[in-house]
């Protein structure tokens, strides 16, 4: 179904909360699921047109994260944890229950419901745990869970063990997870507005190249093309032609990781990381190590080569694709 | 719930009636903290803090204060606090409690934390599976900014600073700051390369810190009854009180309060012993990241570095606990699996790795394996760590290489007898997909490898 107009000025209202427009993707995506009750194309297509990046971005995210789902299945989603803690408790039980009585996944009869199974709910001490539309019941024994499930598929799911809440619809957990009814909106925006007109304003970060923010406040017109297009490519196609590192960097989209940073941050940096991974020492041998550090440099802790400074920004001379993956 | 904690300090507020009201919070010293730090400048709250020595509740254990002090300062860039709230590690929950039962004080960290680097925004970065947290959190918020404790005059200090709840979307790899990071720019959650770290260059490429829910929560405590009344607890190098969750078969698995420091039987004594007069078998002290321990080490301190020289990591504070009956090889291939579903496919050693790991473990666990896989996974193990882009390659082969160091034995018996030691049996749709070698066990004496304490392998 197409998006509806209150929700998309809901979406942009959520838009301008953040600095960086794009940073609203995650919340506009629970936002269309709110509606539709899954992804759907159309939401992919708004979210695409409000943040001015392809369908194919915008898809790229949705997929990556398990709580959007890309079909739609009804009222309750039921997540069974199977992580080792509760599947030796019973959750594996259940699990396999679940999908037998829903012969697979989705069950579409009464309210309709989908079964997955979840990784570590963060609720060990209840295992095994079962969350219905993100309520967390447990410990179930398995005729608890299969009672559990039966209730939603007749859309009348107990309060939850846990918390007291009876779960509503898997429509409206996702609009409350959009954040658009938090109240507090209207100072986000304002604050998001301060930002954006910050002495340096915040950058929409694309692989190692920092593309600068033009439309404080997040603007409909986006960072993840439109304004690709019209700020950075006609100011970087010059630069890309005499491919030499100079004052400029800070303020076009030619600043790397690594050519930016001065060598002395760069090693506290690389120090921070090797002993921030290797939990060693007190905090006096930390800061006497990154003090130390400054005078050798400490090659990258990845395999990846390092970052050629010239080629920090690839130009988009080949001009069939100026998006951020240029 | 914590009933039975063995200190009450962080969670001296847990269970008292509708303290996740703002007024019920301000009787019990609520917002004290951020009163204090107010009348202070942002490097002598940075000092309190590393005097304290508070190191970081997220798993690496690295100095928060030191982490604040390397955030870069006078760049014309905003500056960010953001909270680390994705709790995910298999096993935890100490962060998700704090937040449902006491929301505001982590909001009081979070503004806190600002201060300390002057920042003017901060962002709680949510795991979406965490409704009610969210919901408690969305409240606490909405009810300090018409306090005027968040806003454009921080309790008329006529210093901004703003905060947002972000809420995710179910990915465990934004844990990882930098992949925190980029999901929280709106992107697939994948590491960032760094440098730059993100202290220099985090958020929209501004000054940036991350910090776990506990690490900043702790903050205004410390703040309100001082340094000395932190350190009181613990040892030179790991101070303070830790919220723990103890679990698995335990009598009273649940979220406790312990001081750091104690040795690690006592946890489970805490928990109420082992479920059912069960003997210990093997546990993992900070999470499925943190390498398993057998039995004999659970005398060790509960402290960073004695649980390292144990051959272990802290970790989130996930005390995980299996008893005699439990396989070994059925907890190490569930936590594989976890890890491979969770890779986010950025570097071929984890995402490749995680997949063929998780067959090979099924293949033993169904008793189809052979003596090479146990030298297979050592070998794919040696070749995923130290070489994947970020740290949950590294995690990945935790269990294993624990697993094939402390329980050998349960892994050969697997493949001797042809079938699980302990009887458990697999999921039913997740029969192996690789093709089944002929097993070749030559004249191998076939051990009575079982539960019973008597039996030997």
């Amino acid at each position: 179904m197409p998006i509806s107009d209150a929700t998309r000025d809901e979406a942009r209202h959520l838009i301008a909360r953040y600095p960086v427009a794009r940073s609203a993707l995650l919340p506009l995506l629970h936002l269309v699921q709110g509606e539709e009750g899954f992804v759907s194309e159309d939401g992919i297509a708004m979210c695409a047109e409000l943040l001015a990046l392809t369908k194919a971005e915008v898809g790229a995210v949705a997929t990556f994260y398990t709580m959007y789902k890309r079909e739609p299945f009804g009222d309750y989603l039921l997540s069974v944890c199977t992580n080792p803690t509760c599947a030796m408790l019973g959750g594996r039980e259940i699990y396999e229950t679940y999908v037998e009585r829903c012969g697979g996944h989705i069950d579409a009869d009464g309210a309709g419901v989908m079964v997955e199974h979840a990784e570590c709910l963060g609720i060990c001490d209840a295992a095994p745990v079962v969350q219905v539309n993100y309520e967390m019941y447990g410990p179930l024994t398995t005729d608890e869970a299969v009672d559990l499930l039966d209730r939603a598929k007749a859309g009348d799911v107990p309060p939850s063990n846990r918390s007291g809440e009876v779960p509503p619809s898997i429509r409206q957990v996702h609009r409350e997870f959009s954040g658009i009814e938090d109240t507090f909106g209207d100072h986000l925006v304002e604050a998001a507005r301060l930002q954006a007109t910050a002495e340096v304003a915040p950058s929409y970060r694309s692989s190692e190249t920092d593309i600068p923010v033009t439309h404080p406040g997040g603007d409909p017109a986006g960072h993840g093309g439109a304004a690709f297009r019209e700020v950075a490519a006609l100011d970087l196609v010059p630069i890309a032609a005499s491919p030499t590192s100079d004052g400029q960097a800070d303020e076009a989209a030619h600043e790397t990781g690594v050519d930016d940073a001065e060598p002395a941050d760069q090693a506290q940096a690389e120090a921070l990381d090797e002993i921030g991974e290797r939990q060693a020492g007190s905090e006096e041998a930390l800061a006497e190590r990154l003090k130390g550090g400054g005078s050798e440099p400490v090659p990258p802790s990845h395999d990846q080569p390092p970052l050629d400074p010239d080629a920090g920004a690839t130009p988009p001379e080949a001009g069939d694709d100026d998006r951020e993956e240029a | 719930m914590a009933t039975t904690s063995a200190i009450i300090a962080m969670s001296e507020r847990y269970g008292v009636e509708g303290v996740d009201d703002i007024e019920v919070y301000e009787q019990h010293g609520g917002y004290e903290g951020l009163r204090k730090a107010l009348t202070m400048e942002p490097s002598e709250i940075i000092d309190v803090v590393k005097d304290a020595g508070v190191r970081g509740r997220g798993g690496a254990g690295f100095p928060t204060g030191l982490k604040w002090s390397f955030v870069a300062q006078g760049t014309g860039k905003p500056v960010y606090i953001v909270c680390n709230a994705d709790e995910g590690e298999p096993g935890t929950f100490k962060d998700r409690p704090l937040m449902e039962q006491d929301p505001h004080q982590l909001v009081e960290g979070m503004i806190v934390g600002g201060l300390a680097i002057n920042a003017v925004q901060g962002y709680i970065y949510l795991r979406g599976e965490f409704r009610h947290a969210g919901r408690q959190l969305s409240k606490a918020i909405a009810q300090a900014y018409e306090k005027g404790y968040l806003g454009a005059d921080v309790m008329g200090s006529g210093k901004r600073f703003d905060l947002t709840l972000h809420r995710a979307a179910g990915a465990y790899i934004c844990g990882e700051e930098t992949a925190l990071l980029d999901s929280l720019e709106g992107k697939r959650g994948q590491p960032r390369l760094r440098p730059p770290f993100p202290a220099a260059k985090g958020l929209y490429s501004c000054p940036t810190t991350v910090n776990n829910v506990e690490s900043i929560a702790a903050v205004p405590f410390i703040l309100r009854h001082g340094v000395d009344w932190w350190t009181q607890w613990g040892t030179e190098k790991s101070t303070g009180p830790k919220l723990i969750g103890v679990s698995g078969d335990v009598a009273n698995p649940g979220n406790y309060e312990v001081p750091m420091g104690l040795p690690m039987r006592e946890l489970i004594e805490i928990a109420g012993g082992m479920a059912d007069g069960r003997e210990l078998k093997f546990f993992c002290p900070g999470g499925s990241s943190t390498p398993l321990l057998p039995a004999e080490a659970i005398d060790t301190d509960y402290t960073y570095e004695a649980v390292i020289e144990a051959g272990s990591m802290l970790g989130t504070g996930a005390v995980m606990i299996y008893s005699d009956q439990r396989c070994v090889v059925d907890a190490i291939l569930g936590w594989t699996r976890f890890y491979e579903h969770e890779s986010c496919g950025k570097c071929t050693p984890c995402r490749e790795g995680g997949y063929w790991l998780s067959q090979v473990l099924l293949r033993i666990e169904t008793g189809s394996g052979t003596m090479d896989d146990l030298t297979l996974l050592q070998d794919v193990c040696d070749n995923i760590f130290g070489r994947s882009f970020c740290a949950l390659g590294d995690a990945l082969t935790s269990p294993i290489v624990a697993g094939l160091q402390h329980f050998r034995e349960e892994f050969e018996a697997h493949v001797i007898q042809g079938r699980c030691p302990l009887g458990v049996t697999p999921p039913r749709d997740d029969l192996p997909t690789l093709a089944v070698r002929a097993r070749d066990h030559g004249n191998a004496q076939v051990p009575s490898f079982t539960a019973e304490p008597a039996g030997q392998a």
